[in-house]
Formats: C-alpha cells, structure tokens, sequence
C-alpha cells in the first residue's frame, strides 16, 4: 500500500505494522509520500526497547526473589522471519541501547543467550525448535511472533516432555492479545504466557497502573473504560491491539481537520504533523519522519492466567511493581 | 488423477480447508467422533466430485478447467471465512492423542507428536490401500490403461468418463483423510490449506506426476533435504525446499523422478 501512496496521495494512517520502511521512505522523499503516518504501534526500534525494559525488570525481581518470578540465566530467541523482527534481531537503531536484542541481553543484562533463531512464517512444527532448546537448557523462551505460528508454537511448548522444567514465554507475541479467542485456539495452553501488545480489561489497569507520565496525573479527556467496555458489548470480546490503533487514528484525524479547518489534504497533513492529542493510545505525537513518537504511549506487558484470564503484569510507568505473575507449571 | 483425466485441481486445499471446519463444526454440536468424520469426508468427496464434473479438461480444456479449480478455491474460502469469521479454531483432541509420546521421547530421545504418529500410521495403511487398488484391483487395471493410453483403453472397454468421477473420489477422500489427520494437531483458519497444497505440489512434481512409487520417495526425499538444510544451512531457508526442489527437477528432468507424461 505504502508504495503506492505517491500515486493515490490519500493520507494514509497506518496501524498494526511496526517495520520502519515507511517512515524511512518519509524521511528520504518527503513529497511524495508525506502521507504516511504511523498511529499505532510504535515501530520496531522501540519495541525492542521494551522488549529489554521487561526483562530487566524480570532479571530484578527473580534476582531479588520476587512475586515467584523464576530464576532465569540461559535464554533462547525465537523469531518469525519477518520484516518487523529485523530492526529488534540485528539493530536495536534509535533507542538507548544499541545492538542485536541477543547482543543486549547479554551484554546489558547479563542473560546467557544459548540459543536465536529465525523461522518461516509457514512453520506449523516447532518440535526442533523446542528440541534444541531443551538441549541447551533454555530457561526463558524470548518470542517475536505476530502471526497464527504462535498458536502451533503454544500448543507445542505447552505439551513438550521438558527435561528440565517448562521455560517461561515471554515477549511479542501479538495473537496472545486475542481474547477469548486465543486461549481456545490455543487449547488453554497459554497459561504463563507473557505478551506486550495485549490489551487487558482497562478497569484492571486503571485500578493497578496509576495514570502517570513523567510524575505527572493527567486526566483523559473521555473515558476509556467506557469505550472498552462499549467495544466488549458491540463486538462481543474485548479490542485487538489493532482496535485501540484504529480508535485513535479516527480522534487524530478528527483532530486535524478540525484544526485544519478544512478537507483538504496538504492542510490536513500540516495539521497531523502538530498533532499532540490524547486518544485511547496514549498521547499522540508525530515525529518529523511521520513515526509515532512513543514517549507518551503506555505499554503494558500482559500474562495469561490458568484461569483463561489474561492480567497486566508490569508496565514502564509503575516499574517496581509486578503484579499477578503466575510461574509456568 | 493427473494421468487418467490431465486434471490438476488446485481446490484441493480449499478442500482440505473445509473438511477440517466442517468436523470442527460436526464436533461442537456433537454428533458423536466418527459420524463427524465420515460426514466431513462425505462432503469432501463430493465437492471434489462436483468440481471435477464441471472442470472437466476434456471438456473445456486444461487451462479453463485449471482457472477453475484456482476459482472454486478462493469461492469455498470465502464462504468458509464468511461463516466461520477469522477467528482461530483448535480441535477438541482425545487426550491420548494430544501432545507428544512420552514413551518415545524417554526410551529413544526424540519427540514425536501423538496426532503425528497416528497420521503416520494411518496415511502409510492409507498408501498401501491405494496401492493395492491401482495394482491388485480391477478398477486400477483401468486407471492404469488410461495412464498409457486413453484410446487404446477405451476400445478395450475402460469408460474414461466414469474413470475421471472416480478418480476425483479418491482424490477427494485422500485430501479429506489428510485434513482429518493433520487439523487436530494445529489450528483452523481460512487459507491454511494452500502451504499443505503448494508442498504437496512440489512433491508430485519431484516424483513425477502419475506415479504412486515415485510421490512416496519423493516425499521421503523432500522431508530429508529439508531436515538437512533446517540443521546445517538456516531453518529460514528450509522453507523453500519443497519448491527449489520442484524447480530443479522440472530443470533437469521434466518427467519427475518415475513420472511418465503423454
């Protein structure tokens, strides 16, 4: 679609896709494809931020014997062969931290890596995956996955004969937010899964997460519980990651032609590059590349329970606190 | 299928796809394990038959009949995605048949899935009844002579048309038994049934379209490239072996490994 946008010149709100192409084509041609604009999520750069913010947060607790968090040292990496997983794999570009995401967890961390790979977005068999992980001893299985192979990848990992002890799942694994829908597909086998990306009942965060960016309360401008639950009772089942995306994208572009006080579209793109909105994401801001500016967005990291329930766990905002982590079994 | 009628059905995957939806389906509102299974496999028979009956090459040519099948694949995806939304679906596995084989994996070490060694077994019991109905039976004397040479058969009493619907049949029901044996074990969605479809492919060209003898070593053969390159080379790049492989044979040796093209 992104290639195409010089030709159709249609503002283009992008929501689901982390890679940075697009941005990158922003910055290097900015006429032709001022367009684009990423809402949601933030791109892979940041996502492999968060990725290290969480588990040094887990090395910390375990390390200090906190909240039956595992004591973790040999890690293994698995990702899908994708374009939104290269930027997190080879380069961590942009964030605080520089490096492969094997590289920083060890370097940084103090993870013991045994174990990174790719595999094809049509794998349905991870036996050898999980086989070689068992070999090494792998403690913590680190996911990047957004497509239904996490489903095969569950069930799998949830069944497998581990010699020693089932490692904990945890990072991006984007189906894990599909609730219910995930917790059946998957058999309830996704009991201790760890996901960032979910987007848990807002009541549970509310309650848990206090509102806070950089020290300060801040109030929404409407109220999120109720467009949750409103979104639970029209679709029967809580928002996918991509449903808060698209509920912001519509109050930023709202936005901007209000402030733009017209349809048309150049005025309106000068008016989505000055966008500073508070929306069901977070607060929405614009980079001069056309990217999310992640500063103000919460990002919560999320755990399915034996239950069938999925909880928020820990968040940047609040981080000493983890909160209903349940250990794999 | 391909030698007695020259009929490629790309549906086949959309086929396996429905097949697996349909027993979900049979299996929530429980209507009991093997009625649910054998109405699925009913149905795939027959649609596989339908298909056939208005994709007839002979009667509207190779490529009508290939753009067909391609177009009855993407209808009966649609129609499944209409009434089963996108939403992903698991099978309600027996316990006994759910996760790996203790027993295998603490006496030899390897990991096996329970639903992967059943469809071993069954798809191995499955292969020597087709082979003993193309070899031992009457009907595959048929199969077999319109292979060679579809007038010659004929004048000798083989009915080609009929042939062709039976053909279909057993193709139907392979495709139905294998959506039956490989679903449980992972998950429903729309288009699942292309990768089988597309790895399939490879296999049958490798082997050479029309011989039973050279699609089962083709299989075996493909299985092990695949596991030498998924160890030694890149798990990514295993991916491709199954059509690298296609591409190489149709290269070097057209015919297949034992195939044999009119």
């Amino acid at each position: 679609m992104e290639s195409i946008l010089p030709y159709l010149k249609t503002i283009y709100l992008e929501v689901g896709d982390a890679t940075t192409a697009e941005t990158l084509n922003v910055a290097a041609n900015p006429s032709a494809y001022k367009y684009f604009f990423r809402v949601f999520p933030p791109n892979s750069s940041m996502l492999g931020t968060y990725l290290l913010e969480f588990f040094g947060a887990l090395k910390y607790y375990s390390q200090n014997g906190l909240e039956d968090v595992p004591n973790v040292t040999n890690v293994g990496i698995l990702a899908e062969d994708a374009a939104w997983t290269q930027p997190i794999m080879t380069a961590n570009g942009g964030g605080p931290m520089s490096g492969e995401l094997p590289q920083d967890l060890e370097n940084i961390l103090g993870y013991n890596v045994v174990y990174s790979s790719f595999f094809p977005l049509t794998t349905t068999d991870f036996t050898p995956y999980l086989q070689q992980m068992a070999t090494l001893h792998v403690q913590l299985i680190v996911t990047l996955m957004a497509t239904d192979d996490s489903i095969y990848f569950v069930k799998q990992w949830g069944t497998f004969p581990w010699p020693n002890g089932k490692p904990l799942v945890a990072g991006i694994n984007v189906l894990a937010g599909l609730q219910p829908g995930y917790w059946n597909a998957t058999d309830g086998l996704a009991s201790s899964v760890i996901s960032l990306g979910a987007i848990p009942p807002v009541s549970i965060i509310d309650q848990y997460f206090p509102e806070n960016f950089s020290g300060q309360q801040y109030a929404y401008s409407f109220n999120i519980t109720e467009a949750y639950d409103d979104f639970v009772k029209e679709f029967g089942a809580p928002p996918f990651y991509t449903g808060l995306g698209s509920l912001s994208a519509v109050f930023v572009l709202a936005n901007a032609i209000q402030r733009a006080q017209s349809l048309n579209t150049d005025k309106v793109i000068g008016a989505l590059e000055k966008t500073d909105l508070l929306t069901p994401e977070g607060i929405v801001r614009f980079t001069s590349d056309h990217d999310l500016n992640a500063a103000n967005i919460p990002i919560y990291w999320a755990q399915w329970h034996s239950n069938g329930q999925i909880y928020p766990i820990w968040s940047y905002l609040y981080p000493s606190k983890i909160f209903f982590f349940e250990p794999p079994s | 299928m391909y030698t007695t009628s020259q009929f490629l059905n790309f549906a086949y995957g959309s086929i396996y796809t429905l097949v697996a939806y349909l027993a979900y389906y049979f299996l929530r509102i429980s209507i009991g394990v093997w009625f649910s299974y054998l109405l699925a496999m009913t149905i795939g028979v027959l649609l596989s038959i339908l298909i056939y009956h208005f994709a007839q090459p002979q009667r509207i040519g190779s490529l009508r009949s290939a753009a067909f099948t391609i177009a009855s694949a993407l209808l009966i995806e649609g129609i499944v995605e209409e009434f089963f939304g996108e939403n992903y679906y698991s099978f309600p596995l027996k316990s006994y048949l759910a996760g790996y084989n203790r027993i295998l994996y603490h006496t030899i070490g390897v990991p096996v899935q329970n639903q992967a060694l059943l469809a071993a077994s069954l798809s191995s019991a499955t292969l020597l009844g087709v082979w003993f109905l193309l070899y031992r039976t009457k009907l595959g004397y048929g199969f077999r002579a319109l292979a060679l040479d579809e007038s010659q058969a004929e004048l000798v009493g083989v009915n080609a048309k009929l042939m062709g619907f039976i053909s279909a049949a057993v193709g139907g029901s392979l495709v139905s038994e294998a959506s039956l044996l490989l679903s449980p074990s992972g998950v429903l969605y729309p288009d699942m049934g292309w990768v089988p479809l597309i790895e399939a492919f490879g296999v049958v060209i490798v082997g050479g379209l029309g011989s039973l003898r050279g699609t089962v070593i083709a299989a075996l053969g493909v299985s092990l490239v695949y596991e030498v390159v998924f160890y030694l080379v890149s798990p990514v790049y295993s991916a491709l072996v199954p059509l690298a492989l296609a591409a190489l044979t149709i290269a070097l040796r057209p015919n297949g490994l034992y195939g044999r093209l009119k």
